[in-house]
């Protein structure tokens, strides 16, 4: 279990201010999209790394891991979008402007390839699309080429659809348009022909992962998930966040030795609903 | 005058009675600019087993109001690359190491602590005898007995100081207290997680993998803490507190109550500076009362109340 590389421990605690606060979509909706400005981090931040945030004193009693959007250097600000669905996401929707937000960060293991000439697709769904952002803007800034598929309930969820549009071509399939049964990763799978596609990253969706994962192994090209875990610290103490590998092989922690995994190395469903159906 | 932080465990000499809770805090051969284990009076380490293992399945852990369960199931490399690849890691650092051990036999107990007593750098031991997450069933700290036969074991490998960590899932605590410094123990460390459980009403199922997991942070510490009182009362060896310790104040409680240590855990996952934070909390709190040590402070309670001019 000796990490191939050293655990992350460059990160620092910030205490930050909340810029921005609301609901996204209708009034009434379930996400919620924060900006916080905490400078130290966002610079340190590259792609695949995420933070704990902590918008509140007391309770509940831990942070919540959370994949920003984008980090803006310039302002010290990065941009988060939470579903709100316990009590510490409602804690966050209940924050005001000006408020402390603490956030520990960067975490987790960057995405350091070299992307230099290569064409990568990029696939999520919802609140997975964010951790994309960042990985696509990287990529066009090394010179690569990258096609993002997004998917989301309604087109209101279909986070940062502008500034992937500004980076390559994006294709959207959203459910109250399109019916949940058309996944966005078939027009991957149409233009995976006559287009050499060189890696898929997904986030957000295990049945849209599976699906980039089963092109990337007719098309000869890898595949790679963003993991999300309920995680108890996030900085590799508690061992509380355990990917499952395949094969039976045991498990690797999401905080420190990812989020970021091959497919072929880790289960491609979720903890709580078990296998995929 | 500076107040002395230095306390004494048994024969361990720790320069704060502030120490991550096993499994609580890692050394990955470095740490974050504000985390220094350097500033700790001891360093524990996270359980190591005799062979490996590979931890519960998930989900590990779930919040709970003031504190959370987790169901780690104590992933471990076992006892030979713990010796080669981790344990020399810890040369690095300045306070005492103590290596907290999972044995499921008196026989691999035996085992490994005669591996542990030929490391230059162990300070003492801590025996895991009260980890609820393990598949093999009895928490052997349930057991007088197993208790006893354990730290015997242990006694009869090694010189190290032995610390025996208890669990809190007993109707009498100072029974197995009691059996354990009969055998040999130097210390007592009180309390374990104290097991609970979680259900999802969506899946309609245990939400933790393992079903049942083990409860810590502020929700228990009224429990520790009574614990503490009470085998203060009834054993002579010290006791490092644990359980739900997120403020120096906590801290101070502990230290009432009769340890001579205490041990942070939980409050690291939310805070990862807590235990910095609750030494200097500490040191405050003796300048501000004009005591000179840590020791005065160490089983008050039992002394009868503190009154104006005593």
């Amino acid at each position: 279990m000796v990490a191939e590389t050293p655990v992350n421990t460059d990160w620092k605690i910030e205490d930050g201010v909340v810029v921005e606060n609301g609901v996204v979509g209708p009034e009434n909706g379930d996400i919620g999209r924060v900006v916080i400005e905490a400078p130290g981090v966002v610079a340190a931040a590259r792609p695949g790394h995420f933070v704990m945030l902590r918008t509140w004193e007391g309770e509940p009693f831990l942070p919540r891991a959370m994949a920003p959007l984008s980090y803006d250097v310039a302002s010290g600000r990065m941009e988060i979008f939470y579903r709100i669905k316990g009590p510490g996401t409602r804690a966050i929707a209940r924050t005001h402007p000006g408020e402390i937000a603490r956030v520990t960060g960067p975490l987790g293991r960057p995405v350091v390839e070299d992307f230099e000439g290569r064409r990568v697709a990029l696939v999520g769904r919802g609140v997975g699309i964010t951790p994309l952002l960042p990985l696509a803007e990287h990529i066009v800034a090394k010179g690569g080429e990258v096609r993002a598929y997004l998917s989301a309930r309604t087109r209101d969820y279909v986070f940062g659809h502008d500034r992937f549009a500004a980076l390559g071509p994006v294709r959207v399939r959203v459910d109250d348009e399109d019916g949940d049964e058309a996944l966005v990763t078939d027009a991957l799978a149409r233009e995976c022909e006559g287009y050499r596609v060189d890696a898929v990253y997904g986030c957000g969706s295990w049945r849209l992962t599976r699906a980039a994962e089963a092109l990337g192994v007719s098309h000869g090209f890898p595949s790679y998930v963003f993991l999300e875990s309920k995680m108890g610290c996030g900085v590799g103490y508690c061992k509380g966040c355990p990917a499952r590998l395949r094969n039976g092989d045991g498990y690797k922690l999401v905080c420190v030795e990812g989020p970021v995994f091959p497919t072929r190395e880790v289960e491609l469903s979720d903890p709580v609903h078990g296998p995929p159906e | 005058m500076k107040a002395e932080l230095a306390t004494d465990v048994g024969p361990l000499r720790l320069k704060n009675p502030v120490m991550p809770a096993s499994g609580t805090y890692d050394w990955f051969g470095r740490d974050p600019e504000q985390v220094s284990a350097d500033s700790f009076g001891a360093v524990v380490t996270k359980s190591v087993t005799l062979r490996p293992q590979a931890g519960n399945p998930p989900i590990r852990v779930a919040e709970t109001p003031s504190g959370m369960l987790n169901a780690i199931g104590i992933p471990s490399v076992g006892i030979e690359e713990f010796l080669e690849e981790v344990l020399p890691q810890y040369h690095a650092l300045d306070p005492p190491v103590i290596v907290s051990v999972q044995a499921y036999s008196p026989r691999e107990c035996e085992s490994m602590l005669a591996r542990l007593s030929e490391q230059p750098r162990v300070d003492a031991v801590e025996l895991n005898l009260s980890c609820p997450n393990l598949a093999h069933g009895t928490i052997t700290a349930q057991s007088a007995r197993l208790s006893a036969e354990m730290v015997a074991a242990a006694r009869g490998a090694t010189r190290l100081p032995i610390v025996a960590k208890l669990s809190p899932n007993v109707t009498d605590i100072a029974e197995i207290a009691r059996a354990v410094e009969e055998v040999g123990a130097d210390a007592l460390c009180l309390i374990n997680t104290v097991k609970g459980m979680a259900v999802d009403v969506e899946t309609r199922q245990a939400l933790l993998g393992n079903r049942s997991g083990g409860l810590s942070g502020p929700a228990i510490k009224p429990i520790a803490l009574s614990m503490v009182w009470e085998c203060y009362q009834e054993v002579d060896i010290p006791i490092v507190g644990v359980g739900g310790i997120a403020t120096a104040e906590d801290a101070l409680q502990f230290l009432l109550a009769g340890a001579r240590a205490v041990q942070v855990g939980t409050a690291t996952f939310r805070e990862p500076r807590s235990l910095a934070r609750i030494i200097a909390g500490i040191e405050e709190h003796l300048a501000q009362d004009g005591l000179h040590s840590v020791g005065e402070l160490v089983g008050w309670c039992h002394k009868g109340r503190l009154t104006v001019g005593s």
